[in-house]
């Protein structure tokens, strides 16, 4: 299987969630749709885990498989050392305040109808927890909001920054272990997502959050994250330490991810694209290798067997029968340790 | 765009300037302001731009900043809500304010063109790409179709559609985002413009389609000596695909000139701060990105003061009684509004002075220097 195998899988007693080999696919008129295929991963306490990749490459459907958002069509999904997809309804919806989401469109993730404050309260409402509102309006402060203005607003009074705000507030009111960022910033202007950036990041810091991020844009990605996981069609290509990912890249696709990012300097030349194209169609994914039909890189072999894989260098592995594997230059700097 | 195809509309010459000593696009003192309940809305209040053929200006600014109603008052498809702009936009040295509905039906497609942010919007989700792409062909260019036909297929390749010959009996719907923004684009040059607008082109696609998205338009504006303006409020998107830049805030210009004069030596505390928003791959993880706090103001009764004050770490109290005008700075080869710009003296000392108070003039918390 390509990009298969479970050698970047730390040591299962460190992990606050750890997928082994989840696989979700989902019929459709058009046929099986593969959306994660044979994908292992894990998320230490107090990490922040990022997941890259373009619109359909499964990101958000292992996000949520990862969270029991969807239920997975097979594989594993520890929490805490404990199975989850055994779990009942009732089961699952005890361990949900632990486990909380933001998503894209914070517009459209808020009801309408609610006041902020009410938004906020809800969820420990929910638990016979009703909050007092000097609870409630200092939990509006703390995501840079003032309960005085916004209150008693409803979303549609609200910009997107602001909604966006509201959905981190509701999610910590739970005080959750693990927060699921999905694609919470790519719909914002540049200015408000590195407000919501570094929001995030202070929250993780104040509240010992533990986070899943998911974007296509691996500047915004490795700005938040500690370890990346780059995804392709269902599958895994890399998963490297943050810090050196951008630098000693092994995939081909990776390197194509670094090259779409702007460079915000008229000084440094663009240089061409390696892949063209659009993503092949999860229904009737290609044979071997699945980034095959894009890559600069690819032979017969790539078409014949799918890569697994392996460590290229210490704690950063990748998919591919040509990754990159020279030794780091001798000034390369180590990966940055995991702040807890 | 909507192009009459049945009734034939004469449309004015495309090919040679009216006046090929004036710039392609020269926009002076352009207001375009909006009727709303909140009162009068100076979405545009005293734009001044040039444009010169074949030249890219990047035209960039947080959402509400007035850059797409400024692109829309160029193009006269504002709402209805929208106040008679005031000022002059002239291209190729032709005025085109003031023009009726039908004389600017006559310069869509050959003399200036449009694409827009979302595709699925802006295209007809009803009408096949044919008819979308060839309609205006029929009113502009003098062809058979059979020729307008051709020319839709190779249209669609150039803009780097796969089997373009089967993509024309094919819906909007059909397509992926890339592709139909590929057709938005391949729909604007089709009666091949002299101006192209961009409005935001790639702020819904993913980074990979916003690389591939952003070469086709470098590439189709090299062949075709075509002038275009990049709206956009991405200054990473700006800095590798524009000769020019214009940073707009509040309905003005703040700073403008060469693209790589503004990167170098940039001037305005707004520009330096949308600079700061992006994150770096260079940056090691975790850091702090230096965001300007709040957002743009709805300006209405604009005040006699620095528009961007309330937002600004440099504010002193002269900011908020006196706007600034913008002034060439031959320091940086730019153009500025700001009484304390970054990088000069008189910037440095007014940060200075506003991190030992830990505020600004206009009341913001500055992060308090240690003395």
């Amino acid at each position: 299987m390509a990009g298969s195998g479970n050698a970047h899988l730390r040591e299962a007693d460190d992990a606050l969630l750890r997928v082994e080999n989840l696989v979700v696919t989902y019929p459709t008129d058009a046929g099986v749709v593969h959306g994660v295929s044979d994908v292992s991963i894990d998320v230490r306490r107090g990490e922040t885990l990022g997941l890259v990749g373009e619109s359909g490459c499964g990101k958000s459907t292992l996000g949520r498989a990862m969270t029991m958002l969807r239920e997975p069509t097979s594989g594993r999904v520890l929490f805490d050392g404990k199975d989850l997809t055994g779990l009942s309804r009732e089961g699952l919806r005890r361990l949900r305040p632990r486990l909380q989401v933001i998503f894209q469109d914070p517009a459209s993730s808020l009801n309408p109808r609610r006041t902020v404050r009410k938004i906020i309260a809800e969820g420990l409402e929910i638990w016979g927890r009703k909050p007092t509102p000097e609870v409630v309006d200092e939990m509006i402060s703390a995501v840079g909001l003032d309960p005085a203005v916004v209150g008693e607003r409803r979303p549609g009074q609200m910009s997107g920054g602001q909604c966006q705000r509201v959905a981190i507030a509701r999610a910590l009111m739970l005080k959750p272990d693990l927060i699921l960022c999905d694609e919470p910033v790519s719909s914002l202007d540049v200015s408000i997502q590195a407000q919501i950036l570094n929001l995030l990041e202070r929250l993780r810091v104040d509240y010992g959050l533990t986070l899943i991020f998911i974007a296509h844009d691996l500047a915004v990605v490795k700005n938040i994250s500690d370890r990346i996981a780059v995804m392709y069609l269902g599958k895994l290509c890399e998963v490297a330490p943050s810090g050196d990912l951008h630098r000693y890249p092994a995939h081909p696709y990776t390197r194509a991810l670094i090259d779409a990012v702007p460079v915000a300097d008229p000084e440094v030349e663009i240089v061409p694209m390696e892949i063209r194209g659009d993503l092949p169609s999860p229904i009737n994914p290609p044979s071997g290798c699945r980034f095959r039909t894009r890559c600069p890189l690819a032979t017969d072999l790539c078409a014949e067997r799918e890569p697994e894989i392996r460590e290229v260098r210490p704690g950063h592995y990748a998919a591919c029968h040509y990754a990159t594997t020279q030794p780091l230059p001798a000034d390369a700097p180590t990966a940055e340790p995991v702040t807890v | 765009m909507s192009l009459p195809t049945k009734t034939k509309t004469q449309s004015p010459p495309a090919g040679p300037a009216a006046d090929s000593d004036a710039p392609l696009l020269a926009i002076e003192d352009l207001r375009t302001w909006f009727d709303t309940p909140q009162g009068i809305v100076h979405a545009v209040d005293g734009v001044d731009l040039t444009l010169e053929r074949g030249k890219t200006l990047a035209l960039v600014g947080e959402s509400g900043s007035g850059k797409s109603v400024l692109g829309r008052s160029v193009m006269g498809i504002l709402g209805s809500h929208a106040l008679t702009p005031t000022g002059s936009v002239r291209i190729d040295g032709r005025e085109l304010r003031g023009k009726s509905r039908k004389e600017l039906r006559g310069l869509w497609g050959p003399v200036v063109s449009m694409v827009f942010q979302d595709p699925l919007t802006s295209l007809n989700p009803v009408r096949r790409l044919d008819v979308q792409l060839t309609e205006g062909m029929a009113v502009h260019l003098p062809l058979s179709k059979a020729d307008r036909l051709a020319r839709a297929v190779d249209l669609l390749r150039r803009v780097g559609i796969p089997e373009p010959e089967r993509r024309l009996r094919m819906y909007p719907h059909e397509l992926s985002g890339g592709m139909r923004q590929r057709v938005g684009i391949a729909i604007a040059l089709a009666c091949k413009p002299r101006l192209l607008i961009a409005d935001e082109p790639t702020t819904a696609l993913d980074v990979t389609i916003q690389r591939q998205i952003l070469d086709l338009l470098a590439e189709l504006q090299d062949l075709g000596g075509m002038g275009m303006i990049l709206i956009t409020h991405n200054l990473g998107v700006a800095a590798g695909r524009s000769d020019d830049i214009a940073v707009m805030y509040a309905g003005q210009i703040i700073e403008k000139g060469p693209t790589k004069n503004v990167f170098k030596h940039t001037r305005h505390p707004y520009t330096s701060a949308l600079l700061g928003s992006l994150p770096r791959l260079e940056d090691p993880p975790h850091s702090t990105l230096a965001a300007p706090p709040g957002r743009p103001p709805v300006v209405v009764d604009p005040p006699r003061r620095c528009r961007f004050a309330e937002r600004c770490s440099h504010a002193q109290a002269r900011c908020l009684s006196e706007a600034p005008t913008l002034d060439q700075d031959t320091s940086a080869g730019t153009s500025v509004a700001c009484f304390f710009p970054v990088g000069t003296g008189r910037g440095t000392d007014a940060l200075k002075r506003n991190q030992e108070a830990g505020r600004t003039a206009a009341g913001l918390a500055v992060e308090r220097s240690v003395a």
